[in-house]
């Protein structure tokens, strides 16, 4: 009798692709005829292309950081696509703009960090699997790649620790969303102090984080994923704020 | 409609062979300026990926279909913002995921409701049937090993749903249990608890094979 192949085997052997029906074709070209694409503030785009001429700086050790003009110009955009694209007749401006800010350029500041954070603190090369498609020396060694953890494969590869780089990244957006709770019309009165004390503990958790840039990585982890859970109730808070506004 | 046979030709042929980065680039650049139809090549080349990850994670192939929609609508609008640091399949399988996600979440609740966390869905759904079909269909003409791959397919398919998801999740696309458990809203413990109920129950379901 023939022993039974690992589950591991038979999992590496699974198909990655699966058959789709045709008439998925027609719906998706439909779907995407009729939805605009969230197009950057002119000028801002670069070509996929050329990595090799990015936007982004780098400073004296080789790491990565996103220019300030960059993330204030990026975040007018984003919020002028939200009061364009979310909002109905009827909107309250100082919820769109902070909603606008919370869903889109904080929230990828702190998930990046996130990500990079617990990967340099827990993963392990046993978890890599043979469905991860891009080849670690692919990776720019000191840009976090936006994908899953779990992909760490050999020594060459040196992970980007959230650090002050990526905290300038979320502070001037704290300074945005005070400003923009504080012009919310009477009748938000209540909501207004509750958002701002989520504004005043982001503040608190990044200076901790910033205090802490030489901390272990769980630590670290461990304060990155306290912000993305307060950015998240941020988040749901506002959206809610929205429904009934 | 000439437009989408003009597409699966096209998918045909790139089905045959990888497509060059140079060509894929610019289908991305083409995309991100508004074209439609690099676009729907762009998709052509990924839709069979993105696919299998949606019918591995949701109960069937209604919701699976759902789900591809919704995750290429979002690379759509988002594509812009892609400024390539990372594979382009790479970003697609993370919005494919998240879209996936998404669907998960919406349904688990009812999922949940019905069936308890120690019993298998499959029984009461009929769900692996499709999955069962779809793959039969794509690998009947090979032989030996894939009967086994089949049964694998299948019996994910009648994991309790969470276990399905952690399974797939972690198993099959690779990812971490912290980064799941922050996706599906659970701990990480559980993740792993799922996870490795998900083992046990399909070795289970092996060894009796």
């Amino acid at each position: 009798m023939k022993p039974n192949p690992t589950l591991e085997s038979l999992v590496a052997q699974l198909p990655a692709e699966l058959p789709v029906p045709n008439a998925l074709d027609t719906k998706v070209l439909a779907a995407i005829q009729q939805t605009p694409q969230i197009q950057l503030s002119p000028g801002l785009s670069q070509p996929v292309s050329a990595p090799s001429a990015p936007v982004a700086q780098v400073d004296g050790k080789g790491r990565r950081m996103m220019p300030s003009w960059l993330a204030v110009a990026a975040s007018v955009g984003l919020i002028w696509l939200g009061t364009a694209v979310y909002l109905p007749e009827q909107f309250n401006p100082a919820l769109s703009v902070a909603l606008s800010f919370v869903e889109s350029s904080v929230e990828s500041s702190v998930e990046s960090s996130v990500e990079s954070s617990v990967e340099s603190s827990v993963v392990a090369p046993s978890v890599v699997t043979s469905r991860d498609q891009s080849a670690p020396e692919q990776w720019s060694p000191t840009v976090p790649p936006a994908h899953a953890a779990g992909t760490l494969v050999g020594s060459h590869t040196t992970w980007h620790r959230p650090n002050a780089r990526w905290l300038a990244d979320v502070k001037p957006d704290i300074a945005v969303l005070l400003s923009a709770y504080a012009q919310l019309p009477s009748g938000f009165e209540d909501s207004a102090l509750q958002l701002q004390q989520f504004a005043k503990t982001r503040q608190q958790l990044t200076s901790t984080l910033d205090a802490m840039a030489t901390a272990s990585p769980k630590v670290q982890a461990m304060l990155w994923r306290q912000l993305a859970a307060l950015e998240q109730r941020e988040r749901d808070y506002l959206r809610q704020l929205l429904a009934a506004s | 409609m000439a437009l989408l046979e003009f597409f699966r030709s096209k998918a045909g042929q790139m089905a045959a062979s990888v497509a060059a980065p140079d060509a894929t680039a610019a289908l991305i650049q083409a995309a991100q300026q508004g074209n439609h139809a690099a676009f729907m090549q762009l998709y052509q080349q990924h839709k069979g990926r993105v696919y299998a990850l949606c019918r591995r994670m949701l109960p069937d192939d209604s919701h699976a279909q759902d789900a591809l929609q919704d995750a290429f609508l979002r690379m759509w609008q988002q594509l812009p913002q892609f400024r390539g640091d990372c594979q382009f399949a790479t970003w697609v399988h993370r919005i494919a995921t998240g879209a996936a996600i998404d669907h998960f979440r919406r349904l688990v609740p009812s999922i949940a409701a019905v069936v308890p966390l120690n019993t298998t869905t499959a029984d009461e759904s009929g769900h692996d049937d499709a999955l069962t079909q779809l793959v039969d269909a794509e690998h009947h003409h090979h032989d030996g090993d894939y009967t086994l791959q089949h049964t694998l397919d299948r019996l994910v398919a009648r994991l309790p749903a969470q276990a399905r998801a952690v399974f797939v999740l972690v198993a099959v696309e690779g990812y971490s249990h912290s980064e799941v458990a922050q996706w599906l809203s659970i701990a990480e413990g559980s993740s792993k608890a799922h996870y490795h109920r998900a083992r046990e129950l399909l070795q289970e379901w092996l060894d009796e094979a």
